[in-house]
């Protein structure tokens, strides 16, 4: 690829195909797709259509079975290091929240940075500053179970935005929300899109994802049926 | 529960390692800090309780250039109520008595019937009010309590030499005698010489180094060592299965919260990482609850026998052993979901698969 090119490109998917032998289906057929940096990019369709599929293979957490996927106009498949891209460049958001009962929501905002068994001063101030940039700060050492989801949710986004990633990927993120407080994160990732510059790949069935998104993916059967 | 698991399986490896272990280290306290180099006793006489050799030994060996004490020795074992208990029958004016601390009273003299007593042994008969003791019919007036460096000697009652064989009808007789060479005598070379002038000097009896004495009368304590060490391997390896098999339960468990933190970022050496210290934290958890539950049951254990006065020892080898053989098993328990985590697929975990 060429680089100079391709600057602006975040993702590029090319002939990306995902066969899951177990259930002898293909995930995802001939997808090609490019995202560029600092986009606000939803990826619709029906349920089971491939949509996670797409969002776990650009997150390097599954391998495409053909097709490549470039990150920076590089290889994903020749970044040997999968686990420090995903750290430093990808921030994830789930429809499950995925937080640690028994942890404080600063502590679970901090987990992606206490892999290496501590975390700095700075990062602990980022992680507050993030909790009250989301309107969290009065929650910090509010037990993570006892959060409403729409604070739950808040605190995954809080969590995605630690190590400052490039992108974020959000897996149906109002899914579990009501729809006061799914407009309230989709508003917030809006923001983040607009004030970080940061790129955010939304995975969701709502249709009115398409007035905060720069653009709509639609998928059907593995494809993509239209841009 | 695995804590409390450990902590038996533990418990029983002090149990078991610890009683030999502190027995052995206490006979081997008479002798070393005596600094006692050679032990005379009966030829081709395995018992030291049956050993029967003239009194006079001692001061035939005093006599040697290279000797600079040597004390006869009578043995008895006297059943009181409870439990039986050692008599020993001390030469008087020897070394013997240079290594117990008086605590209360005064030395028995010899030629009338007095006793001293350990002080394990005092509080015993404090509390059954005796202050007298009946050897063989004859009654021992306790003038004396001591402190010993030894357990042995801490529930002993010692008599004068002649005494203990008034007593036992035994004039002129003795079970063995410690002998303790010059300074400049107590390396190998001339112990080996010291060995050779007393077979010279003394062709009817059985003259040996005090390590390889203790080490005979310790044999068996040895073999029932290696015993408890086999049993207390297939223990700990119990324990490890236990361990291994709560901690991949737990990795089942907690398979979700895995993914996420690989999905978060974290390398899947940290993740395993996760799995060894939780077992090793466990396995410390459980391992210093068990070693203090070993120590307290040995030493309750101790106290139901005619060796009250001895304590489990917990020598650093000995500790290593065990906590060597913890760690080992809990680094084993750890790896084994570490494993597990490290071939899963976090996507599979992540949508529920």
């Amino acid at each position: 690829m060429n680089k100079e090119g391709e600057a602006k490109k975040l993702f590029q998917a090319v002939s990306v195909r995902k066969y899951y032998p177990l259930t002898k289906s293909n995930a995802l057929c001939d997808v090609s797709l490019a995202i560029e940096k600092g986009e606000f990019v939803g990826i619709k369709g029906a349920s089971g259509c491939g949509k996670s599929t797409l969002l776990y293979v650009l997150a390097g957490l599954l391998a495409p079975t053909s097709g490549e996927v470039y990150f920076q106009g590089d290889l994903l498949t020749q970044i040997k290091d999968k686990v420090g891209y995903r750290r430093n460049n990808i921030g994830f958001v789930f429809q499950d929240f995925y937080l640690y009962p028994g942890f404080t929501v600063l502590e679970n905002v901090l987990f992606p940075g206490l892999y290496r068994g501590f975390v700095s001063k700075a990062m602990r101030k980022k992680a507050e500053a993030l909790l009250a940039e989301l309107h969290m700060g009065h929650k910090t050492h509010t037990p993570a179970q006892v959060l409403s989801a729409g604070e739950r949710q808040r605190a995954c986004i809080a969590r995605a935005l630690l190590n400052d990633p490039q992108c974020i990927l959000a897996d149906e993120p109002t899914g579990n929300l009501d729809s006061n407080n799914g407009q309230v994160i989709l508003e917030m990732l809006k923001k983040i899109n607009s004030e970080h510059q940061t790129t955010i790949v939304l995975v969701t069935h709502e249709e009115r994802v398409s007035r905060y998104a720069h653009r709509l993916i639609h998928l059907a059967d593995g494809r993509v049926e239209y841009v | 529960m695995t804590i409390l698991g450990i902590s038996i399986g533990v418990c029983v490896c002090i149990i078991m390692l610890g009683i030999g272990e502190s027995i052995k280290h206490s006979f081997k306290d008479v002798y070393g800090k005596r600094q006692i180099d050679i032990v005379i006793q009966e030829i081709d006489q395995p018992s030291i309780l049956l050993s029967r050799i003239d009194a006079n030994t001692a001061r035939r060996t005093r006599a040697l250039p290279a000797v600079q004490d040597a004390g006869s020795v009578l043995l008895y074992i006297y059943n009181m109520r409870h439990a039986a208990v050692p008599v020993f029958g001390w030469e008087p004016d020897t070394f013997l008595f240079d290594a117990v601390e008086l605590t209360q009273g005064r030395k028995p003299i010899s030629g009338k019937k007095e006793a001293m007593v350990g002080v394990v042994l005092k509080n015993i008969l404090d509390k059954e009010r005796q202050t007298q003791i009946k050897i063989k019919g004859q009654t021992f007036d306790i003038v004396g309590v001591f402190k010993s460096s030894s357990p042995f000697e801490q529930s002993a009652v010692v008599l004068p030499l002649g005494g203990l064989q008034d007593a036992l009808r035994e004039e002129g007789k003795a079970s063995f005698v410690n002998v303790k060479l010059k300074t400049n005598y107590r390396n190998d070379l001339a112990i080996q010489g010291a060995l050779k002038e007393l077979e010279i000097a003394l062709p009817n009896v059985s003259a040996m180094r005090a390590d390889v004495f203790v080490a005979e009368k310790t044999k068996f304590i040895v073999m029932g060592e290696q015993f408890s060490l086999l049993v207390s391997v297939i223990t700990i390896i119990a324990v490890a299965l236990g361990l291994a098999n709560t901690m991949v339960t737990s990795s089942f468990e907690k398979k979700k919260f895995l993914s996420i933190l690989l999905a978060l970022g974290w390398p899947r050496l940290a993740i395993a990482a996760l799995f060894v210290c939780e077992s090793l934290i466990v396995a410390f958890m459980g391992g210093a609850l068990g070693i203090f539950l070993g120590f307290k049951i040995t030493t309750f254990i101790f106290s139901m026998t005619s060796i009250q006065a001895f304590v489990p020892e917990l020598s650093l080898i000995f500790i290593i052993k065990i906590v060597g053989m913890l760690l080992a098993s809990a680094l084993f328990a750890g790896l084994v979901p570490a494993w597990i985590t490290l071939n899963s697929n976090p996507v599979e975990v992540i949508r529920g698969e």
